[in-house]
């Protein structure tokens, strides 16, 4: 025995004591009381903390970056993204949403929608304090509350947003709307895919060994000059499709579009024209340009192309899913189904 | 209260005898009711920003100014709550429970004088009376287990009565000591027999010791934190008041917190010199300082109580029987002929001399005595 009875008792009151004057006395009790006192002290949140969407504007709120495109809605696992697409007075579908809702009592803050999105118009906010005294439609967020500023999203999320920013900057993508992107010809896979990538792209069809494979992504990185780039997603639809081992027959037809699909340019590729007259204005052009005319002509690039090259893609047999039209909803796909079955592709 | 009565009595305002009882007999108890409710609704408060401070937490803060309002606010919720009684249970004996642990707590402060010629009953036997009621809200511990119709409680239950039978012996050996110092069991008399430089019986070696004893034998009785076992809950819930929730719940609370006071103010009467100090008999303020008084040591000891309670984990229930038995109950023992060394030789200062090397022989020998086997030191073949 060391010392005398009752000695670590005394010590263990010692030890309480200096705990219990140094919260009123010590230099440092600012870091001795570590509780922050939650309404008026706040932490910092780490910026990549995330708990609801919001659409992002670009000025005012109505430069709106969404193109009611319904990729997210499309993807949002627990479902909970209700859009309906705006029109004109005459039933002109327009870009952009008339109601866009999100039931943030379902949302899971998941950030699915967010990596989805096509124009970066959905982003992740770190807003926590949500709370109502309803449980049904004081939870539904509508198009109103969810619209924020781009500066707000630089001031929550700095390093995102300069990110976005500097990837939208030098990938202007021409409105969908107006121009007509010609197909580039050149390398076969490179007329299937979208002229200007905003996304990573698939390897080459002729790379086949792993190595290939990593080596180009590294090189189309650096072209792209947005740090690491993640595989998935946006690629993973090319990828699952089932290619042809030797993809140069499919290539090569593609690579070869019917001359007669460039020669009256592309009247249909305008979104605000309904399916029928789209399909009207396609009617006696190629199978390539038919199919192109039944997509929902946004190019919002959820199928993992634009809207002729997915339907390059789909002429050529490179992939024969015809449900990524996300925008297109299920009219799209019943027309694509019904235009490969004539044409005896599926 | 006589006193009262009979200023009434003398004053000549028109009263008839009657009314006169009835004034004296209702107006120490408000008084000391009030008092001490008041005392305890802030304790809560205190204790738990002290514990707070302990754990570098701030405590309560949110209700009132630095969340002084706190007790009220946590009296109001108690008071609206549901009150459940389980189906079982046996609703007489599990209502009466908290009325009865609330009782014998208030009984002690009879006996307390609280003030110079301030006690509400000076009874000729009030420290007998003050260890015999105290005991008795085990009784209540023990009906609130049983009426409950829960293991858990019936196991809290158990766990209380063992552990205040077991505390209850040295804890009256160590008042004995006291009572043989002032020869007499009234606490008027205890407190007047500690005047003097150094009289308070703390300052005697004997005293410390019974001081250290009774204080120990007090937070088991009243079953705060070292030995709270009858409502440990990391092992049995809540124990005894599992069952139990709104103002029930609340009552065994204040129980709870009100015996801890009153065992304060016994354990100040008995050992601190009560309501002595300097000042106490001062001609007109004197009833005004020596409350003072009485009220600053009472506050020492509870915050001896909190920090104990801050500082020392729970004991097993072995440990807990073993040290009652086995430490505190010799010590008490030997304590008494301590005392009576100090007593009867000659000089005061050999006497003090000699009973303090009888204790600490003891306590030197107790703790040999009861220390545990030590173990081998094991050495591991593979390991160096």
């Amino acid at each position: 025995m060391n010392g005398f009875p009752g000695k670590g008792l005394l010590e263990g009151l010692a030890v309480t004591a200096k705990n219990f004057i140094g919260s009123y006395f010590d230099d440092n009790r600012k870091e001795r009381l570590f509780t922050y006192q939650y309404p008026e002290e706040r932490m910092p949140l780490p910026e990549n903390s995330r708990t609801f969407p919001f659409l992002v504007y670009d000025g005012t709120p109505d430069q709106l970056r969404c193109t009611a495109c319904k990729v997210c809605e499309t993807e949002c696992p627990p479902q909970c993204i209700y859009i309906v697409r705006d029109s004109d007075p005459n039933g002109k579908p327009l870009q952009r949403p008339k109601v866009f809702d999100i039931d943030i009592s379902v949302c899971m803050q998941c950030g699915i929608c967010a990596e989805v999105c096509p124009f970066d118009a959905i982003k992740m906010d770190c807003d926590f304090e949500r709370s109502q005294h309803g449980r049904f439609e004081e939870l539904v967020a509508h198009l109103p509350s969810l619209l924020k500023s781009n500066d707000y999203y630089h001031h929550i999320k700095p390093t995102e947003a300069d990110r976005v920013d500097a990837t939208r900057k030098r990938v202007k993508k021409p409105s969908p709307a107006a121009a007509a992107p010609a197909p580039t010809p050149g390398p076969a896979v490179a007329a299937v895919l979208s002229p200007t990538p905003l996304k990573p792209m698939s390897p080459p069809a002729d790379i086949l060994t792993e190595d290939e494979k990593r080596a180009w992504l590294k090189g189309y990185q650096s072209i792209l000059g947005t740090g690491p780039i993640v595989w998935p997603l946006t690629t993973k639809k090319i990828a699952t499709t089932p290619q042809p081992p030797t993809p140069a027959p499919a290539a090569a037809a593609v690579a070869t579009p019917p001359a007669s699909s460039l020669a009256g340019g592309e009247p249909w590729h305008d979104s605000g024209l309904d399916l029928a007259k789209r399909m009207e204005l396609a009617k006696d052009r190629s199978l390539a340009d038919r199919l192109m005319a039944a997509m929902a002509q946004l190019d919002c690039q959820a199928c993992g192309y634009d809207c002729r090259g997915y339907a390059n893609a789909l002429a050529a047999g490179v992939t024969r899913d015809v449900t990524l039209c996300a925008p297109g909803e299920d009219e799209t796909k019943n027309t694509l189904e019904t235009l490969l079955k004539e044409a005896g592709k599926l | 209260m006589d006193a009262i009565f009979q200023l009434l009595q003398n004053s000549g305002a028109p009263m008839p005898e009657w009314l006169a009882l009835a004034l004296a007999i209702l107006l120490p108890i408000v008084i000391v009711m009030g008092l001490f409710l008041t005392v305890f609704a802030f304790l809560t408060w205190v204790e738990r920003k002290a514990l707070g401070r302990i754990q570098n937490r701030r405590g309560p803060n949110r209700v009132g100014p630095v969340g002084l309002f706190q007790p009220v606010a946590d009296g109001l919720k108690l008071l609206i709550k549901e009150d459940i009684v389980p189906g079982a249970a046996d609703r007489v004996v599990h209502f009466l429970a908290p009325v009865l642990v609330v009782v014998p707590a208030f009984l002690v402060l009879t006996v307390v004088p609280v003030a110079k010629g301030f006690v509400p009953v000076d009874l000729n036997i009030g420290v007998l009376f003050a260890l015999a009621v105290s005991t008795a809200s085990v009784l209540a511990v023990f009906m609130a287990g049983w009426a409950s119709r829960n293991k858990f409680s019936l196991l809290g239950a158990m766990r209380g009565v063992a552990q205040v039978v077991s505390y209850e012996v040295p804890m009256v050996l160590a008042a004995v000591v006291v009572l043989m110092a002032a020869g007499t069991l009234s606490s008027i008399g205890i407190v007047e027999a500690q005047r003097g430089w150094c009289g308070w019986f703390v300052c005697k070696p004997w005293g410390l010791v019974a001081f250290v004893i009774f204080q120990t034998c007090a937070m088991a009785e009243v079953a705060r934190t070292p030995f709270d076992l009858p409502e440990a809950e990391s092992e049995i819930v809540a124990g005894y008041h599992t069952e139990y929730s709104g103002f029930k719940f609340a009552l065994f609370q204040m129980g709870e917190y009100v015996a801890a006071i009153t065992m304060g103010g016994v354990t100040v009467t008995l050992f601190l010199g009560g309501y002595l100090g300097p000042g106490c008999d001062l001609p007109r303020i004197g009833w005004l300082v020596s409350a003072g008084w009485f009220f600053a040591k009472l506050g020492l000891v509870v915050v001896i109580n909190i920090w104990a309670r801050g500082t020392w984990p729970r004991v097993r229930v072995d440990q807990l029987l073993a040290f009652a038995w086995k430490v505190l109950l010799p010590l008490s023992l030997i304590n008494i002929p301590a005392m009576a060394l100090w007593y009867f030789l000659p000089n005061r200062l050999i006497g003090w001399i000699a009973s303090a090397a009888l204790l600490a022989v003891a306590l030197v020998g107790l703790t040999r005595l009861n220390a545990g086997r030590a173990f081998e030191k094991r050495s591991y073949r593979f390991i160096s």
